[in-house]
């Protein structure tokens, strides 16, 4: 008579908890993608609604956001507005309005670009000559300098705006795109992200260019700068980000409106021209967003870098 | 190897950002450059006007003829032969003037036909009168109280005969023979009265019949006297045909040797005092515009230029040609137009007084309503344009160059549209021509 073995009737534990271990894996993997894919539809989806809008004609959005056009406010209409993804009817009317029917919006955008590429080609250029300065080379107080950058990066606009408008007035610059060139180009934020990335350099590189006889100038031209070239490229897409967004700073700076930058137009342009907010906000994203994707890599590694942003 | 390959990937992409970046460089230097020249070359241009005051003219024009107002027709009362014709169109003839002759035998035979046919009328009402006979009513009326007496007669009778078999003194046989007779009378008596009303109602029948007939001939004879009578008095008996006043000869409808008949147009003459007329038509619409009394304007040529002014006298509705004829009575002091000359005639109406007026081409119809296009200025966040508004107005009155509009709220400083390149829109952007 043949015998079953009691061994064999036992469970295996180990197996068990094995399977376990894998079904909870696989739970938590769900609940994580399920997490990003949420929050990034919640992230994306201003853009996509942006995007969608601009191909309705300005009649479908008047009719749909009218309650939030001056009109309407100063009527004292009922801000009842309704939400459409989808046009009911595609229409490029918005963005041939915009183009080729507003002459004004290209000045305007023109008036960003004025503003915003010194800002950016000036900083790079301050920043990575100042960077250098308190990584690589011990002059006094250099510490001290250094903290009094930091503290005045954290500080918010508002608290440097009077002594600023004293110093442009004094300088006989305001009404001038230089009133909002010149404070962008010596911003510290730069100067900090650069200075952080060039201390991760060894400074054995800056030695051995010493001993073969390179000077300051030589060793950061030749030396440090090519091995700086994905902190600066972060650096300018975080700048022109920035500026290209800039609204207090003409605000107050430029009197004259024809000298506005296309940041400052576009909320009047969603008040009053309400029937080409969307192709307006489409077009002005263009640029960041093709600076963006060529240099995202960059970026990631400068907020890496940066920390703060 | 992998990293090679990211690294390559990586590479493309930013290819294709930068190409289209250089894309987008491009095209927004190149709208920025030529933004201008595209928006006026997309948008309409327009001219405008500013309402005014006013009153509206209307001026109809038409042509008209010159008719005498009165015009003599000479007719033919026979089937004659015309063996001549003395006379012309246009000619001035004078009262007697010999117009045409006509075969004097043709009148005489005419003539006697028209007497015999009377003659013949008058013996056959007199026969008719003789032949008729009244149905003498009183004879059946007489037989009918006779048979009524012998009706009384018979019931006095049986009455009798009753008493007598009452009290025997005769047998049933004579209440019968007395009943019989009684019957007898009555149906005789039923039978006359029968005939009687018979004769009666014949007799009404015939003389109405009578009446009628003889009224008929009595006017058949009349009539015939009538036109013998109008022969005798029109015709000539010696063949020619005068004129009867003075005057000018209009038209000869017939011709030298033809055959006319009774009642066909020989002649039509104007009477040298009776005037000149102009008559002239109008379609529907703007004959609506015109009434007895309003004041007409004529200009033609003769010797030399003229015009004149005159009423509207008549007006009559023509239902075969469905317009309007309209007759003024015309007496120029000057060069006098000639009859049938073609004149150019003008009516002038001027309307009440508006207080905005703007030009007819400001104004469009849509679906049977009435808009204008107002030129409004905006000052936007994209700098300032101009616009149109739509308004709906109606249109009180309008000549050919400007309307009278209402409602709508317009004012004396409003930019009215005028003209336009291109169709316009509420609200659309427009530049000034």
């Amino acid at each position: 008579m043949h015998r079953l073995s009691t061994d064999l009737v036992k469970p295996d534990y180990r197996i068990t908890a094995k399977n376990s271990k894998k079904v909870t894996g696989k739970i938590k993997s769900f609940a994580k993608y399920l997490i990003i894919i949420f929050v990034s539809a919640a992230l994306l989806f201003p853009v996509i609604y942006m995007l969608s809008n601009s191909f309705m004609s300005s009649r479908e959005v008047m009719e749909n956001y009218r309650a939030i056009s001056e009109t309407a406010v100063e009527e004292g209409e009922k801000p009842e507005i309704t939400f459409s993804l989808i046009p009911d009817e595609v229409s490029f009317m918005q963005y041939y309005n915009v183009l080729l029917r507003k002459p004004k919006f290209l000045f305007m955008f023109w008036n960003s670009v004025i503003v915003t590429l010194p800002i950016m080609l000036g900083q790079i250029l301050v920043a990575t000559m100042a960077a250098y300065a308190f990584a690589k080379l011990k002059f006094p107080f250099s510490d001290k300098i250094f903290f009094i950058y930091i503290i005045v990066m954290m500080m918010p606009f508002q608290v440097t705006l009077v002594p600023n408008y004293i110093i442009l007035d004094k300088l006989n610059l305001m009404g001038t795109y230089w009133s909002i060139i010149w404070p962008g180009v010596f911003s510290t934020f730069g100067v900090f992200l650069l200075r952080q990335f060039m201390i991760s350099i060894p400074d054995d590189y800056c030695e051995a260019a010493k001993i073969d006889g390179a000077g300051y100038w030589k060793s950061f031209w030749t030396v440090l700068l090519p091995q700086c070239k994905g902190a600066i490229a972060s650096l300018a897409i975080l700048v022109f980000i920035d500026n290209w967004n800039m609204v207090e700073q003409p605000l107050i700076f430029l009197k004259d409106e024809t000298m506005h930058p296309l940041s400052i137009f576009l909320s009047r342009i969603n008040s009053q021209e309400i029937g080409i907010a969307f192709a307006c906000g489409i077009l002005y994203m263009v640029p960041t967003l093709l600076i963006f994707l060529y240099g995202e890599n960059y970026l990631i590694e400068g907020i890496e870098l940066s920390g703060i942003k | 190897m992998e990293n090679i390959q990211t690294d390559m990937q990586l590479m493309k992409r930013k290819k294709v950002i930068r190409k289209a970046a250089v894309i987008f460089i491009c095209i927004i230097i190149l709208l920025t450059f030529f933004s201008n020249t595209i928006n006026n070359f997309l948008l309409p241009e327009v001219e405008y006007d500013t309402p005014s005051g006013g009153v509206l003219s209307n001026e109809i024009t038409a042509e008209g003829e010159v008719i005498p107002v009165s015009v003599e027709t000479i007719y033919a009362y026979g089937n004659w032969k015309l063996k001549s014709i003395e006379v012309q169109e246009g000619q001035e003839v004078s009262a007697g003037t010999t117009l045409a002759v006509i075969d004097a035998q043709d009148i005489q035979l005419e003539m006697r036909k028209a007497e015999l046919d009377i003659i013949k009328l008058e013996n056959e009402l007199k026969k008719y009168k003789n032949q008729y006979q009244t149905i003498d009513i009183e004879q059946y009326r007489a037989d009918c109280d006779e048979a009524y007496k012998a009706v009384q007669k018979a019931e006095k009778e049986l009455k009798d005969q009753k008493e007598l078999y009452a009290i025997d003194a005769v047998a049933l046989a004579a209440v019968n023979e007395a009943q019989d007779k009684l019957e007898e009378a009555k149906a005789n008596y039923e039978k006359k009265q029968r005939v009687l009303k018979q004769k009666e109602e014949e007799s009404l029948k015939t003389s109405d019949n009578y009446n009628l007939d003889l009224a008929q001939k009595e006017a058949e004879l009349e009539v015939s006297r009538l036109e013998l009578q109008k022969m005798k008095k029109n015709v000539p008996a010696d063949g020619v045909i005068r004129a009867t006043t003075d005057g000018i000869i209009k038209s000869i409808p017939v011709r030298s040797g033809a055959v006319v008949s009774s009642g066909q147009v020989l002649f039509e003459m104007v009477k040298k005092e009776s005037g000149l007329a102009v008559k002239w038509t109008l379609d529907i619409k703007p004959a609506g515009k015109v009434k007895i009394g309003d004041s007409v304007e004529f200009s033609g040529e003769g010797n030399s230029k003229f015009s004149f002014s005159e009423k509207v006298n008549e007006k009559r509705y023509l239902a075969k040609e469905e317009r309007y004829e309209f007759t003024s009575y015309i007496n120029p002091k000057e060069d006098k137009p000639e009859i049938g000359q073609i004149l150019n005639v003008s009516i002038r109406k001027e309307s009440k007084r508006y207080n905005t007026l703007v030009p007819k081409s400001s104004v469009v119809d849509e679906g049977g309503r009435k808009y204008i296009f107002i030129l409004k200025e905006r000052e936007g966040v994209l700098g300032k344009e101009m616009y149109v508004v739509k308004q709906e107005v109606t249109v009180s009155e309008e000549d050919d160059f400007y309307s009278a509009i209402s409602g709508g709220g317009v004012d004396s400083d409003d930019k009215i549209v005028k003209f336009s390149t291109k169709a316009l829109s509420d609200g659309l952007q427009v530049k000034l021509r």
